[in-house]
């Protein structure tokens, strides 16, 4: 595993290079888009209501940087780009780190700072605006459910050549459902003498927890299975993905 | 130098493609790959190059293994693709966002090749044709200064001058510390130009010889007629007549026709052997 700055830096350059034309419209876009809904959230006389804003702060986060996350490495659409892409004379490592780099931390940068702009715009037109600490807590959690969303969709930008968006949503679906099914099956198989039917729930059992121990769970585990699946599982993925763009082949 | 060793390869579980393949290939050579379609070529190429993996064996360049695409090795390689994929920016762009990955890229030597290519130099590589923008590609890849230079197909979409300039460009470029391998169907294209042949058939190198050898010990004969000669061990007919394969027994080396060698060396591999070996 090699890395170097001089390298990683050629890269980004090379990048702003060939990609300079379509950031610059994606960005003219996203200015037109806030512009719009800066005159919706005013005619629908929403523009003061910190909800109507946060549901397209999480529209453009979780959305649009997904959906950027997921066509991160453009060049792997087809053979002769991931040809060129590959033998480029650059570390697996320095190529996973600069498209990672833009996705995880430029992009959501640069939507946070764009809404902070316009929010600290309009509160100087509306001086009632304002974000609560219960908001604050609401944008941090999906800035951390980003990052997480956003590591199990590099893997697929890298694995997957081609569309990647809806193969990563029906590989996310299947994957739910089937760890749901398990899930079930286990709880089945644990749990069988609280069963008649197959899944028909025992009546005269009493499943109520125990408050002590709805507590625990409550307090201890669930804390940190959050503290895990955010802060744990995304560095995990990323390692994944980074093995995943070594394997990668033609 | 690049080793392969033991090299087995397969796209699908059912076929394998390259069956316990070896080959060393040396620096101050251009070598010429010949095969039929489907025989592994431009598949041959990708491993080198790092971007398929072998299934069993090892590919070495130097102190690297290929599939490791290790940056210092990536830098010292260079590889034109059959088909290939240009942004839509002028040729100049190109070469800023490009060649800093490159440690030996040398800029007026690429604008020397362009100019020798006769390609504008502020022309936009979208707006290219198929055989401009390979152009632009042959030229950036030479002015690399990479040692590996892979070609697949070099010809394909070029013109008659094309052609011509493309085989000027590769000898003005070429160095004795390079390996230039040159996987082709358009024999013809590149007949003075390669050094080395390499013929694979069925999964193996079943022919490696230096050209200089092949002069020196076979004699290509033009004929109106179809009758060997004594010796004859392969007669071909060409516009015009026949070509008769021997062993040059006058000791005087003759131009050697690679396509005429290639089909003769795929229709019967233990005459030439033995007649190379005597």
């Amino acid at each position: 595993m090699s890395f170097s700055l001089a390298r990683f830096f050629s890269l980004v350059k090379r990048d702003f290079i060939i990609y300079k034309k379509p950031v610059i419209y994606l960005a003219i876009g996203f200015i037109l888009i806030m512009g719009f809904l800066s005159w919706i959230g005013y005619a629908s006389q929403n523009i003061t209501d910190f909800k109507f804003w946060f549901t397209w702060f999480l529209m453009a986060l979780m959305g649009g940087g997904l959906l950027l996350t997921s066509v991160a490495f453009w060049e792997f659409k087809s053979p002769a780009g991931r040809i060129q892409y590959l033998s480029l004379p650059a570390s697996n490592l320095e190529k996973f780190a600069t498209r990672h780099i833009y996705t995880l931390i430029v992009y959501p940068f640069l939507i946070l700072s764009l809404f902070t702009v316009l929010y600290m715009i309009l509160s100087s037109f509306y001086p009632n605006i304002s974000i609560g600490s219960e908001d604050r807590f609401m944008i941090k959690m999906f800035m951390k459910t980003y990052v997480l969303a956003h590591s199990v969709v590099i893997i697929c930008g890298i694995y997957f050549n081609k569309y990647v968006a809806p193969k990563t949503m029906i590989t996310g679906w299947a994957i739910f459902f089937i760890s749901l099914l398990i899930g079930l099956f286990l709880v089945r198989i644990i749990f069988h003498d609280m069963f008649s039917g197959f899944f028909q729930k025992k009546m005269d059992i009493d499943v109520t927890m125990d408050a002590e121990f709805q507590e625990w769970l409550e307090i201890g585990i669930q804390d940190k299975l959050n503290a895990i699946l955010l802060n744990v599982l995304p560095i995990f993925f990323w390692v994944v993905a980074y093995f995943k763009m070594k394997e990668k082949e033609v | 130098m690049i080793t392969i060793e033991n090299l087995h390869f397969a796209y699908s579980r059912k076929k394998s493609l390259f069956k316990d393949l070896n080959l060393e290939l040396h620096p101050g050579k251009i070598y010429g790959l010949l095969g039929k379609n489907g025989t592994g070529k431009s598949s041959l190429l990708k491993l080198i190059i790092g971007v398929l993996f072998p299934k069993k064996g090892s590919i070495t360049i130097e102190k690297f293994q290929s599939s490791q695409r290790h940056p210092d090795l990536l830098s010292d390689v260079f590889f034109l693709s059959e088909d290939y994929e240009l942004p839509a920016i002028s040729i100049k762009s190109f070469v800023k966002a490009n060649a800093p990955l490159y440690k030996k890229f040398d800029e007026n030597m690429f604008y020397e090749f362009i100019d020798l290519f006769e390609v504008a130099k502020d022309s936009n590589l979208q707006k290219l044709s198929f055989g401009q923008k390979k152009k632009v590609l042959i030229s950036f890849g030479l002015a690399t200064n990479a040692r590996y230079l892979l070609f697949d197909e070099p010809t394909n979409g070029l013109d008659i001058p094309s052609k011509s300039q493309f085989r000027k460009v590769l000898l003005k470029g070429f160095r004795e510390d390079q390996i230039m391998v040159i996987s082709t169907h358009q024999i013809r294209d590149l007949n003075q130009l390669i050094e080395s042949v390499i013929i694979i058939e069925n999964g193996q190198i079943i022919f490696k010889k230096d050209v200089f050898e092949l002069e020196e010990k076979l004699v290509f004969t033009k004929s109106l007629s179809e009758t060997p000669e004594n010796n004859t061990i392969y007669t071909e007919s060409v516009a015009g007549g026949y070509i008769h394969v021997g062993p040059n027994e006058s000791g005087v080396a003759s131009e050697v026709e690679l396509e005429v060698l290639f089909n003769a060396v795929v229709k019967d591999k233990n005459s030439f052997t033995e007649t190379l070996q005597s």
